[in-house]
């Protein structure tokens, strides 16, 4: 296609584009239909979206939109959109910094809104800066010392992102006491806890747990204890009733990880691994072997 | 947590180091807490500190805070206790400025006293509001640079204690503290990878960073980690490539693998832990002579290779 008239077309397009989209709102426009009898919450919404960021209205464009955020009247759905413009304004740090205040203040009430969707979102937000109100609601909904804001999955998601692992001793407790999805979250919090290796090392050899648990278990003894992760994963490679998922994800990290591999990988080893290949009808285990055989060759 | 700032100050008031050692990073009312809760009591320390009767070298811990704090509420607390010094300080007003640039787009209102809730920012305004005259130096005008008068007085490290620690460096190799420091003077800073103020650790390592790559040193440049649990090799070497720190003989990153505790002790170190890991700690470094003499400096000297090597020199000559 010749190139001018690739560019007209390109040229076209966007003019369609532009005159399909709904007009830019001001947002005197928003907060006065806000504030109508008989506002429709999808319209709220509508506005929001078209609610320019620029140069000239950031300001009273923020202001509306922490107004509604912060309207208990208006629905969820629409403060939720307000909620997720703000964040896109709060990436042009300099020009929001003087509603940041104002802002952190509104997501900490929003955190104990009656909306679980808007209380999610609020501590979303707020454990990204690992901001200690919501790391303490949060932990509090945990130890059941106060309400639970979010599920409990959700929670040990959330406060897994404060780097200093303030609730490490919850996660602890939790990988051990707790069930389901909450348990499984909370070992996957513990990904770097060195302290956690002697319960990684125990959930990776049980064979009454659960598959996924035990393999979460085993990836976190890798990470913080290659030595102790290659005694575990010699006996899930070596032992003919294992999970074939589990013995092919253990051939695999003794494949690609060296310090793993130099405390496990003999002639023996590689002999037995060999075999395995020829009787297994796993195909996931049947692939890592043919990877392991790639850098050790075949005993 | 004001009840709790005021107990604790009245206790330091009368202890040897005065109401000012209660700011100190690793005394015991901070032990436990975590990063968040540390912060906080920390601003209404300092906050405290205002109208406390005593403020005995008070001022070189709210300077500190003005230079490298993100906390909101420790740097409201720090522009409350400045107000005792900025009429006539204007060094401190310059600090003051600067903090309110850097807490501009990360303000949050704070609570310091009953019912008297502000912004940093607006706290800082508030001191600065104190004082009529211009202030002496335009933006962008140069803060006041540390020198070797900063320093704090020599001191000799506990050779038994040392002989306890045995570090090892970002490669997993083995080494005795003692016989590293001893082999050459040194420069030791002290940090840790998961510090989150950009201002302290990961700037003490670029800074090491750009002394490692430079030629013609005769001293160690070591670094050693506050978290060796978390801060293993690999974390260390990945730490220190991405802030351009070149290893080799003299520049390594180290961790304690036995008797942390009594580096802690030997170093005088100011670092709290909470549940996990470090909640607070001050910037640390210092100059090492082949005697074990040891003295604190300003951790501003980083950045200037002649001043760390009058630093060595003097502690040479001391011992």
């Amino acid at each position: 296609m010749d190139i001018e008239a690739l560019r007209q077309q390109y040229l076209q397009q966007l003019q369609t584009e532009e005159a399909a989209a709904p007009p830019p709102v001001t947002p005197e426009a928003v907060a006065q239909y806000v504030a109508s009898d008989g506002r429709d919450d999808v319209k709220i919404c509508q506005m929001i979206a078209s609610l320019p960021l620029d140069r000239e209205t950031f300001e009273t464009s923020v202001r509306a939109l922490l107004d509604i955020a912060a309207d208990k009247s208006v629905g969820a759905v629409a403060r939720l959109a307000a909620l997720r413009q703000l964040g896109s304004a709060e990436f042009r740090a300099a020009r929001f910094g003087p509603f940041h205040a104002e802002y952190i203040d509104l997501l900490r009430t929003l955190a104990t809104d009656e909306d679980v969707e808007v209380r999610t979102a609020a501590l979303e937000r707020l454990t990204l800066t690992a901001d200690p109100h919501a790391l303490k609601l949060l932990s509090d909904g945990l130890q059941k010392v106060g309400d639970a804001l979010v599920p409990a999955a959700k929670a040990v998601q959330l406060l897994a992102r404060d780097d200093h692992g303030s609730a490490l001793p919850i996660f602890r407790t939790l990988a051990t006491e707790a069930k389901g999805q909450v348990r499984e979250e909370a070992l996957r919090a513990l990904a770097t806890d060195v302290k956690s290796a002697p319960l990684f090392e125990r959930l990776a050899a049980n064979k009454d747990e659960k598959t996924a648990l035990r393999h979460i278990a085993a990836v976190n003894l890798k990470n913080i204890s290659p030595p102790r992760f290659a005694k575990v994963a010699r006996k899930l490679v070596l032992d003919e009733n294992e999970d074939d998922k589990l013995r092919a994800a253990a051939v695999s990290a003794i494949t690609h990880t060296p310090a793993v591999a130099e405390k496990v990988v003999t002639r023996r080893f590689a002999t037995a691994v060999k075999k395995l290949r020829a009787t297994t009808r796993s195909g996931a285990l049947k692939s890592s072997i043919g990877r392991f055989s790639k850098v050790f060759g075949e005993g | 947590m004001l009840a709790d700032a005021e107990r604790i100050l009245r206790r330091a008031a009368g202890g040897p180091g005065g109401a000012v050692a209660a700011l100190r990073h690793d005394a015991p009312h901070f032990r436990g807490l975590s990063s968040g809760d540390a912060e906080q009591l920390r601003g209404h320390l300092l906050a405290g500190m205002e109208r406390h009767p005593e403020a005995r070298d008070l001022r070189p811990h709210i300077a500190e805070e003005l230079r490298t704090s993100l906390s909101p509420v420790v740097l409201a607390g720090a522009a409350r206790a400045a107000r005792r010094f900025v009429p006539a300080d204007h060094d401190l007003r310059g600090l003051l400025r600067v903090a309110a640039e850097r807490i501009r787009i990360r303000d949050e209102r704070v609570t310091l006293g009953v019912g008297e809730t502000r912004t940093a920012g607006e706290e800082i305004e508030a001191t600065l509001a104190l004082v009529t005259d211009p202030p002496p130096r335009c933006c962008g005008g140069p803060l006041p640079r540390p020198g070797l008068d900063s320093a704090h007085a020599a001191f000799d490290l506990d050779e038994r204690a040392l002989l306890r620690a045995r570090v090892e460096d970002q490669s997993g190799r083995p080494l005795e503290l003692i016989s590293l420091l001893r082999a050459r003077r040194s420069v030791i800073a002290f940090f840790y990878t998961r510090c989150m103020n950009p201002s302290k650790c990961s700037l003490a390592i670029t800074r090491l960073g750009a002394i490692s790559r430079g030629a013609g040193k005769d001293w160690n440049l070591l670094a050693i980690s506050y978290d060796g649990v978390f801060d293993t090799p690999a974390q260390l070497s990945a730490y220190g490539i991405e802030r351009g720190f070149r290893f080799g003989e003299r520049s390594r990153l180290l961790r304690c693998r036995a008797g942390w505790c009594e580096v802690r002790r030997a170093f005088d170190l100011r670092v709290g832990y909470g549940r996990a890991t470090v909640n607070e700690h001050a910037r640390e470094v210092f100059v090492v002579g082949r005697a074990l003499r040891a003295m604190a400096v300003d951790a501003d000297l980083l950045a200037s290779c002649g001043a760390l090597e009058r630093a060595l020199r003097k502690v040479e000559e001391e011992a």
